[in-house]
């Protein structure tokens, strides 16, 4: 290799070298705070119906079997439940098939990967507590395996157990101990 | 006011824009000009390629659209994502329907055969079924109550009940365009929270041919949009309408069941 081509390939490497610091600090984010963020997936998504939107203008509070979807456009209060608009990270929610982890990507728009990693760092330190019972999460970190529990089954992630149930057509995890 | 701003630079041009500002700016400077209260809020040569477009599509008795849909997504920082996603929609009046959506966030089958609702997620091998009323009236009004996203919906609902616009505060025809080379009508409806823009194809087959909805009162005022292919004659298959689970898939329960997942 020429010392040209040597010097030519050294800049995508540093390029390399930074995304994978900011790659780093966005894996680092603990789990709850990714599912936090997930939960609230959809919150600032454009309305896609206007069935639903007249739906929403004629009934706000009419009772449903089945709650709404939580995040819609249906809930204005819990829009901004657990997205940390003032936090230091610029992520898309998750979807919730998992295709697109919201650690993986990083659209550090103003600088905010190190904010991102000092506060990683910071809980890094403590970590947090296993979610309680009846809580629900919109998206299980990778690696959770299927279990059968007195006939049952649920998803067994790092020590906790998870129903899958949907609500509305979004997929949604209770914690329980089965 | 951005709503005539817009009309008026649709209809009128330059000129047309600049009489609408003088005009708007002049009814908003008496304190009450209820002016427009009495106005039909759809504008006559609007209302009737809805008219049009209602009564070709309750006349038709099995359709299939593939459909091409965005939707934005606002971040943090102002940072507004284009989500994909595509969906193919089966139905077969006056109760069977299918619908298969693959998308960034989502990839979901719905299936409904009369009796009962199935959805399936088949990247995590689940699916859950409710018993749903006969007829796809009741199903969609189930459907929208549960807060079920279901893509497409609005074509359903227009084509089963043909009310899409009885929310609406205003809407006019804007002119004509065209959507993958066919020459459609462009409307513009306004409503309390969403703006939203059909195209209708011209002539024989008055069918909608695209959607745009924009998200008012919401961070970067996010859209959706989704283009239509339709299919009058489509084939459908015996057990298109008939749920067999994948191998291994499981069933479980909506949020509020009490029974736990089964295999």
């Amino acid at each position: 290799m020429s010392a040209r081509a040597a010097h030519g390939a050294q800049l995508p490497w540093r390029v390399l070298g930074l995304a994978g610091a900011i790659f780093a600090a966005g894996m680092l984010v603990p789990a709850h705070r990714a599912e936090g963020r997930a939960a609230a997936g959809g919150a600032r998504m454009a309305t896609a119906s206007v069935g639903a939107a007249n739906r929403a203008a004629v009934a706000p509070g009419r009772p449903t079997q089945l709650p709404a979807t939580p995040g819609g456009d249906r809930r204005p209060a819990d829009r901004d439940a657990g997205w940390g608009w003032y936090a230091g990270y610029a992520y898309g929610s998750a979807g919730d098939d998992g295709r697109q982890p919201a650690d993986d990507r990083d659209i550090d728009v103003e600088g905010v990967a190190a904010a991102a990693a000092a506060a990683a760092v910071a809980a890094a330190v403590a970590p947090p507590a296993p979610p309680a019972a009846g809580t629900v999460v919109y998206q299980l970190q990778p690696g959770c395996s299927t279990v059968e529990r007195n006939g049952a089954y649920y998803r067994y992630c790092g020590g906790v157990y998870y129903q899958e149930q949907f609500e509305g057509d979004r997929l949604a995890y209770r914690v329980v101990d089965p | 006011m951005r709503f005539l701003y817009m009309l008026c630079r649709n209809s009128l041009g330059a000129a047309g824009l600049l009489a609408g500002l003088v005009a708007t700016a002049a009814a908003a400077a008496p304190p009450a000009a209820p002016a427009t209260a009495s106005k039909p809020a759809i504008a006559a040569d609007a209302a009737a390629v809805l008219e049009r477009m209602a009564a070709y599509l309750k006349g038709l008795d099995r359709f299939s659209i593939s459909a091409r849909e965005t939707r934005d997504e606002v971040l943090a920082y102002g940072y507004k994502l284009q989500r994909q996603q595509t969906a193919n929609m089966v139905v077969q009046r006056p109760d069977k329907m299918r619908v298969e959506v693959e998308g960034d966030l989502k990839v979901r089958t719905y299936v409904y055969d009369g009796r009962t609702l199935t959805i399936l997620a088949p990247m995590q091998g689940v699916y859950a079924q409710v018993e749903a009323p006969p007829g796809l009236e009741p199903l969609l009004n189930g459907l929208l109550n549960r807060g079920v996203e279901m893509p497409l919906i609005d074509m359903l609902l227009q084509a089963v009940k043909g009310n899409l616009a009885e929310g609406v505060l205003g809407g006019r025809l804007v002119g004509t365009s065209r959507v993958d080379g066919i020459a459609v009508d462009h409307l513009a409806f306004r409503q309390a929270t969403i703006d939203w823009q059909l195209w209708v194809e011209q002539g024989a087959r008055p069918l909608p041919r695209k959607l745009a909805i924009t998200t008012r009162h919401e961070v970067g005022e996010p859209q959706f949009t989704v283009v239509l292919e339709w299919n009058l004659e489509p084939d459908i298959d015996a057990g298109t309408f008939a749920f067999s689970p994948p191998p291994g898939a499981r069933r479980i329960g909506f949020e509020g069941d009490a029974a736990g997942a089964s295999p």
